[in-house]
């Protein structure tokens, strides 16, 4: 039972139960409609002798014996009466339906009898259903039997026979007996009819639900599995169809949402994971080569202040000191690309950041004459960032716009807005300059690095640092600029989820 | 007790060799060990005027061992050195203890002015040192008063000057580049010819150089006031500065300390 599918086992129990539930119902019916049936051909059997001890009371009164039998006999023969007979007080058959059973006796503690004659002294009055017995004659068909006496009366102790005495209160008892065949098979008919009924309904409750169960239920959650099993094998950018609000729709909306969470931290852990391994790498290797590095330097530097006498090795020398001096500084800046700090990131609110970036450089911005303007969006919602290390990014983005306004000053301004994506909301911060410009050529290069446009050999962070920091938010930055006209560099961060 | 002039505590043969090499070839003695608990034996039982030290060790760091030189009242200066040579690691010597640091690999002269700074360092009475208001100090090397308007003054601590002996000239970065923290921003030209490299105390643009500090005589003179070096529009305030020295007197003072 375990191993059956869920729309299998409800299917089957909901028929199960039809089952049970409409059979009960059915029998508890049937058993009724048996009962009554029965009681029916009881109260048709009590009126027939009613009738039966009315008819004859004349006959018998004025002993018409021949009469008596005939009208029995006739009566007996009637369809849907199987016997007549009448018996007088010891129990003699002295009228029938049946001329063989004449003449015979009944004994009183015949089952027929037993009901009155069971006790010391005989019952007088006992209601109809006491008095009938149901039986089948010879394992045959059922048969039901109805003994009613024949009460003394005054028209009968009086009558000119003189065979019954004042006395006596019952002279006999009339034995009508009906078959049952007709009300069994009426019965069982119904049963079966009853049966069908149960069968079909449950039948058809099970076919409905079954289908409704593996529309609303079977389908959704077959979905869902294969969707884990996805899901377990690393496949993470599944998504369920949306269906409906009920449980199973909430629980394919939280799945969605799940596996949403899941690709980001993933990605997020993979990130920092690069990051660390590339950052453990770096430092590994600038330790190893800077050891044999500094043979190399000191005493290519030591030999070269030693051969003063001789120039051209002297000049050699230099030449070994500077390519290594060179290498030196190569190492470094991989280190110092390698070295971003994982950033520790909370929600914050960039217009602030900016504020703060923006207040840095605020007197080299009047050294420079650059008419810093700012545009922030009042709704801006938080990204989550670390705050240090962006606004480092604006610091240098500002910087960087007003190095390139030249002699003459000019106009640098900061706009921020959100805007939806198809990740979620991204949160925009542009600088905008109207500087020089940048040549389409150096613009797809300036990220690199190791590039640089100005010849500097900056210490500090570079634009390429400045991606790795922006990359390292999930969020992208771009640049776009027209030679002469100026130059727009503008960051994208997700807003916090 | 004698003992060599310098100590040097290096694990990479080569490295080690150089640096004795350099050292005597300028005509300093050099003893060389390659851990650092036997350096730390032989500074018990030696006297050294300086010592060299790794940061890398393969039985304690050298951060460990400036800590435990200390502890067991060694007075001799200590000059950091190490192949992974990023500003954290020159702050933190700094900040430990160290009176210099110097990234590998380095040219003989580049050594030889850090030796010839070092030995000078114990030497001569030390009045008590003069500081701005609210400036912090990278080690003895240099310091950084932040101003008013959110940019800060930089300039050499007047233990370094003095140990550069006396100067020929001044060379600065120009406005406009940056300096980070923990590494060299500003050139000393002796009069012996050795060049000494100040190192900024904290990251920054260079937004104004001192006129003054064009020619030596300030900057020997009063560093800590007329002598500054730059103004600098820091990039990481909060955080750098936290990780300097509050002024509070010199390293050794001999009355208590001033403002």
């Amino acid at each position: 039972m375990r191993s059956l599918p869920l729309s299998v086992r409800l299917t089957a129990a909901a028929a199960l139960t039809a089952l049970a539930v409409i059979g009960l119902f059915a029998a508890v019916n049937l058993r009724s409609h048996r009962e009554s049936l029965i009681a029916e051909v009881e109260r048709h059997a009590d009126q027939l002798s009613g009738a039966v001890i009315a008819s004859t009371e004349y006959d018998m009164m004025l002993n018409q014996r021949d009469r008596l039998q005939l009208g029995i006999e006739r009566m007996g023969s009637r369809p849907g009466v199987s016997g007549i007979r009448l018996l007088n007080k010891g129990g003699t058959v002295i009228y029938s339906s049946d001329r063989r059973d004449i003449g015979g006796t009944v004994h009183k503690d015949a089952e027929s009898c037993a009901m009155c004659h069971s006790g010391s002294a005989p019952l007088t009055k006992l209601e109809p259903s006491k008095r009938t017995r149901v039986w089948s004659p010879g394992g045959g068909p059922r048969m039901l039997g109805i003994i009613t006496p024949v009460y003394n009366q005054d028209s009968c102790s009086t009558a000119a026979c003189h065979v019954h005495s004042r006395s006596q209160l019952v002279l006999g008892v009339l034995d009508v007996t009906l078959p049952l065949e007709e009300a069994d098979r009426d019965v069982r008919r119904a049963a079966v009819q009853l049966a069908l009924l149960a069968l079909t309904s449950a039948a058809a409750l099970a076919a409905c639900l079954g289908l409704l169960v593996s529309r609303w239920v079977g389908e959704p959650v077959a979905e869902l599995v294969a969707a884990t099993r996805r899901v377990a094998g690393g496949e993470l950018q599944v998504e369920l169809a949306p269906r409906g609000d009920d449980e199973l729709g909430t629980l394919a909306r939280s799945f969605n949402d799940m596996t949403r969470r899941l690709s980001e931290a993933r990605l997020q852990l993979f990130q920092s994971d690069k990051l660390a391994s590339l950052g453990r790498l770096a430092a590994g290797v600038a330790h190893e080569i800077n050891n044999p590095l500094t043979g190399v330097l000191t005493y290519a530097s030591y030999l070269a202040k030693r051969t003063s006498d001789r120039p051209e090795v002297q000049r050699d020398l230099e030449v070994i000191v500077r390519e290594t001096v060179r290498s030196r500084e190569i190492v470094k800046s991989l280190l110092d690309f390698a070295r971003q700090s994982v950033p520790k990131k909370e929600p914050a609110d960039l217009n602030a950041v900016v504020r703060r970036a923006a207040s840095v450089v605020d007197n080299q911005a009047r050294l420079a004459k650059a008419e810093l303007s700012f545009s922030f969006d009042p709704a801006l919602p938080p990204a989550v960032v670390d705050p240090n290390q962006m606004q480092q990014v604006f610091i240098n983005l500002l910087v960087n716009a007003m190095d390139s306004l030249g002699a003459a000053g000019g106009a640098v301004s900061v706009s921020t807005g959100v805007e939806a994506g198809p990740q979620g909301r991204r949160i925009r911060v542009a600088v905008k300059d109207t500087g020089c410009g940048i040549p389409p050529e150096a613009r797809r290069r300036i990220f690199e690095p190791f590039y640089s446009t100005k010849g500097q050999k900056g210490t500090g962070l570079g634009l390429s640092v400045i991606w790795g920091i922006v990359e390292n938010h999930g969020g992208t930055i771009t640049v776009d600029s027209e030679p002469g006209k100026g130059s727009t560099f503008t960051v994208w961060v997700p807003a916090e989820p | 007790m004698s003992g060599a002039d310098i100590l040097v505590v290096e694990d990479d043969p080569v490295v080690a060799r150089a640096a004795a090499m350099v050292c005597e070839g300028e005509g300093l003695s050099a003893d060389v060990v390659e851990r650092a608990d036997p350096a730390l034996e032989l500074l018990r039982r030696r006297a050294y005027r300086l010592v060299l030290c790794d940061i890398m060790m393969s039985d304690r760091d050298g951060f460990s061992f400036l800590a435990e030189a200390a502890r067991r009242g060694s007075r001799v200066p200590v000059v950091m050195t190490t192949g992974y040579a990023t500003v954290e690691n020159a702050v933190r010597a700094m900040t430990a203890g160290a009176v210099d640091f110097i990234a590998k690999p380095f040219t003989a002269d580049e050594l030889l002015a850090v030796v010839r700074r070092g030995l000078r360092w114990g030497e001569g009475p030390r009045a008590p040192e003069r500081w701005r208001e609210g400036a912090r100090r990278l080690g003895l090397m240099s310091w950084v008063a932040p101003l008013p308007d959110g940019t800060a003054l930089v300039g050499a601590g007047a233990a370094f000057v003095r140990s550069a002996g006396p100067l020929a000239s001044v060379a600065l970065s120009a406005p406009g580049t940056e300096v980070a923290q923990g590494l060299p921003c500003a050139e000393f030209s002796a009069a012996d010819g050795l060049v000494h490299r100040l190192m900024s105390p904290l990251s920054g643009r260079v937004l104004e150089t001192n006129r003054a500090a064009e020619r030596p005589g300030p900057v020997a003179e009063d560093p800590h006031f007329e002598g500054w070096l730059y103004r600098v529009a820091p990039s990481d305030p909060g955080f750098e500065l936290g990780r300097l020295a509050a002024c509070a007197g010199g390293l050794e003072t001999t009355a208590g300390g001033a403002p």
